[in-house]
């Protein structure tokens, strides 16, 4: 068998295993081996999602259930990451505050975020903020646990030197412990991130539980689940993949931004 | 004209508890060491130099007596005595030329002097065209020269050196070694100076401080700046000219060696 040259190999090496399974993928659905119900072949699936765009799902066209499903991570995300953050440096910082709130946490970081949704019903009713707790959940939980870390992981040798040249607490945690901690902060709030994103979907089947209405990817996949529109399904699926790729790629490009002396 | 006491360690030990058990790291050590002295501890490793260095620096309190800078006990860092630590310990997410001014960013100086202070230093160390550095470009001895240049920049009365060139290789240690003196000459300093070698030692110091093995205690002074010159008049010299002759060097090296290795046989 001829094989192209290798340059032009380890060029198409990374795509080889996800377009034979995309081909594989189509052939089956094509060829009519399974219903489109249960596996809808990936052009249809991209038919379907370009139809979203101008074609309410839900009460909804896909530009708005991707924006209200932004709009609630955001909200969610931010002030978890802010939150979190916060109270796992000042917790890394001060012992006393440490073993206050230690004990509470230890717990609470086992309940997964999806065993919340009752209480933020409860709490906050059926809406944006019911959905932005749930998200913001699941990233408030790593972005603490990181920072407390940092704080602690920080060689003391840095907070030495700033000692010898007399500086105060206040400038060591400023100038030093800060900066020294900024890029495993960030990695908590990126693997928060990740998390959160993840709750998208728990988050948004309290929307409305019902046909009329609702906007999210979340929703979207589920209001497609009672019509059996799988190829909806795979494409929010898809869409939900892909947009935490980006908000990825987003927050590394923010750490090299934030933090110029990292390669 | 008698040279002042600068610093005095009166009576100094000090004891670790080790998974329960007291460790005597240091014990009793008396010493003076007079302004613009160049004091260098030697002794076998874990003799507790670093800790009386550390001490000195205010980093760590002794467990029974006073150390005096000036006659004022000592209680804590301060920008009076500087510490060059083993590793070149800067920081990460400043470049060159911060990193040598976050020292002289807690005194009260002026944005403009600190600026002519950090370039002074820069050119001393030869770290020209790396101001905008940040430390993980730099190569091994040049973060060493910052993190000597950082010390330098705040004038200390004191500067504290421990073991600084240990994790060079060897030329570049002689390099060093020279700029250290260069550098001494130059500015008014009293150094206390850790290392394990010998002939660093002699190269460097007035005096040279064996330590025994542990509890660390002095276990001789030997002045050493009779056999080159004393230090006022090495002031005014260059370098080539303080250092010390084969000569001389040969049998003091032998000597201290001597010395040295009693401590290290059981």
């Amino acid at each position: 068998m001829v094989l192209a040259p290798r340059y032009i190999m380890k060029k198409i090496e990374p795509f080889i295993v996800v377009l034979s399974l995309l081909i594989i993928w189509e052939m089956v659905s094509a060829l009519n081996l399974v219903s489109p119900i249960i596996l809808p072949e990936p052009s249809k699936i991209l038919k379907s999602l370009y139809n979203m765009l101008f074609t309410p799902v839900g009460g909804a066209t896909l530009i708005v259930h991707v924006w209200a499903s932004l709009e609630k991570f955001f909200i969610g995300f931010l002030v978890a990451a802010f939150l979190g953050s916060f109270l796992g440096i000042w917790m890394g910082w001060s012992k006393r505050v440490n073993s206050v709130f230690a004990p509470f946490f230890e717990i609470i970081r086992f309940i997964p975020p999806v065993a919340w949704i009752s209480f933020a019903i409860l709490w906050f009713g059926m809406g944006l903020a019911a959905q932005s707790y749930i998200i913001g959940i699941g990233a408030f939980i790593p972005a603490l646990e990181n920072s407390r870390q940092t704080i602690k992981l920080i060689d003391p040798i840095y907070i030495q030197v700033a000692r010898v040249f007399g500086a105060s607490d206040r400038t060591i945690f400023w100038k030093v412990l800060l900066p020294a901690g900024l890029p495993l902060l960030i990695a908590g709030v990126r693997i928060g991130m990740g998390i959160g994103w993840m709750c998208l979907v728990a988050a948004e089947m309290i929307s409305r539980p019902t046909l009329l209405g609702g906007e999210g990817l979340g929703y979207l996949i589920e209001t497609s689940r009672m019509t059996l529109r799988s190829d909806y399904i795979i494409g929010g699926m898809l869409l939900i993949g892909v947009i935490g790729y980006c908000l990825d790629v987003a927050i590394r490009y923010l750490e090299k931004v934030l933090c110029p002396w990292r390669r | 004209m008698g040279a002042q006491i600068k610093l005095a360690i009166e009576n100094v030990s000090k004891d670790f508890i080790r998974n329960d058990e007291i460790i005597q790291a240091v014990f009793e050590v008396n010493m003076n060491i007079k302004t613009n002295e160049f004091i260098v501890l030697v002794g076998p490793s874990g003799c507790g130099k670093s800790t009386l260095l550390h001490m000195v620096a205010g980093l760590i309190r002794p467990t029974s007596g006073k150390i005096l800078l000036e006659g004022k006990e000592v209680v804590g860092p301060g920008p009076d005595r500087s510490i060059v630590f083993q590793q070149s310990a800067l920081y990460p997410w400043l470049t060159v030329s911060k990193n040598i001014e976050f020292g002289l960013a807690e005194q009260k100086i002026s944005k403009n002097e600190r600026i002519n202070i950090v370039n002074k230093y820069i050119t001393m160390m030869g770290l020209k065209g790396f101001e905008k550095a940040y430390p993980h470009q730099l190569s091994g001895g040049m973060q060493h020269r910052v993190s000597i240049a950082r010390s330098y920049a705040v004038n200390p009365d004191v500067l504290l050196m421990d073991e600084p060139f240990a994790a060079l290789d060897a030329q570049l240690r002689m390099v060093m070694q020279e700029e250290l003196i260069k550098a001494w000459i130059k500015e008014k300093h009293t150094v206390i100076f850790v290392t394990h070698s010998v002939e660093e030692a002699i190269y460097l110091g007035d005096k040279v401080v064996m330590m025994s093995r542990r509890p660390g205690r002095i276990k001789s002074i030997i002045d050493i700046s009779g056999e080159k010159l004393l230090s006022d008049e090495r002031r005014h010299k260059q370098v080539n000219e303080v250092m010390i002759t084969e000569e001389q060097f040969t049998p003091l090296r032998a000597k201290l060696w001597d010395m040295l290795r009693e401590e290290m046989d059981d």
